[in-house]
């Protein structure tokens, strides 16, 4: 029998979930994942405000970390939701504005974009299915990776980015909007969210599940 | 931002820069001008950007043509917003 070795994640980009830790952007309240909201007035960053919508939010964590075996990367994020939705990225936000905007995390002087990527939605339902679990019918992964501020290409941060971002450790909240692919007067009924979340570089990847009401213990 | 062409069926895809509602569609959104008959009607895409047409053009090669950088468009249409 061989002895239980940890594994070695000093060469992965290692980010883990959490609750998130600002309330009020988009106006969601604390301990809040998964909010459905009706078409409202605009706000800063806000994607889908002219329709029904299903905020899906996260917080998440880089702790500190080396980087030393990674040249450069792009972040990676999935999202399993309805065959009837599709799904924007907001940058990434550590800290609120006034009212429900929110401030977003600059990575080399700008904000965190994301683009639609189906080889990342792919890779997930694939690393999804190695562990015994799959995509239920009438859903699947919409995969994106981080990208140039046109929201059109690609974009790899490099090691000395990524170091002077994390530091000592990096918290922040992910948000997302969810509509319908085809535009529907109709509210969205709210739903758990399994999310996937890693890079297009090393190895680590995470899966959680967002639910429509957080439970006790939750952090 | 751009046009789709196909058999005499023309469909511009303009984001819109003012707020029109509750008669029209809000500031930020994508709408589709689908064009024929001498009349033009409007809808509301799910879009938010290029990224959104250059997914149709590589979908649908040879019927999309994208306006870059964009361009004022200014038309009277008939407004259905989810039809």
């Amino acid at each position: 029998m061989q002895p239980f070795r940890p594994r070695d994640y000093s060469n992965q980009l290692v980010i883990k979930p959490r609750l998130p830790s600002i309330p009020w952007i988009f106006d969601l309240p604390p301990e809040t994942t998964i909010a459905s909201h009706p078409p409202h007035d605009h706000i800063e960053e806000h994607l889908h405000d002219h329709f029904y919508h299903l905020h899906i939010r996260y917080g998440f964590e880089f702790p500190p970390q080396s980087l030393d075996a990674i040249d450069s990367t792009a972040l990676e994020v999935v999202m399993m939701i309805k065959v009837e939705h599709r799904v924007d990225c907001n940058p990434v936000f550590v800290d609120r504005r006034e009212g429900p905007e929110g401030v977003c995390l600059k990575l080399a002087g700008q904000d965190v974009h994301w683009v639609h990527n189906d080889e990342t939605a792919a890779k997930y339902t694939e690393l999804f299915a190695q562990s015994g679990r799959e995509v239920p019918e009438g859903y699947y992964f919409s995969g994106f990776r981080t990208s140039d501020m046109d929201e059109r290409n690609v974009w790899r941060y490099d090691r000395t980015t990524l170091q002077a971002a994390i530091g000592q450790g990096l918290r922040a909240d992910q948000h997302f909007q969810a509509t319908w692919k085809e535009p529907r007067d109709e509210p969205i009924e709210p739903y758990e969210v399994v999310i996937g979340l890693g890079d297009d570089t090393t190895d680590y990847f995470t899966f959680f599940r967002l639910p429509i009401v957080v439970p006790l213990g939750a952090d | 931002m751009g046009t789709r062409r196909e058999a005499g069926d023309i469909r511009d895809v303009v984001r819109i820069d003012e707020e029109w509602r509750p008669d029209g569609p809000a500031k930020n959104s994508i709408v589709e001008v689908r064009q024929g008959d001498g009349a033009r009607v409007a809808r509301y895409l799910s879009w938010i950007g290029y990224g959104d047409l250059d997914d149709a053009e590589a979908d649908e090669p040879r019927v999309w043509e994208l306006v870059e950088p964009a361009e004022p468009y200014d038309a009277r249409a008939d407004w259905r917003p989810f039809n």
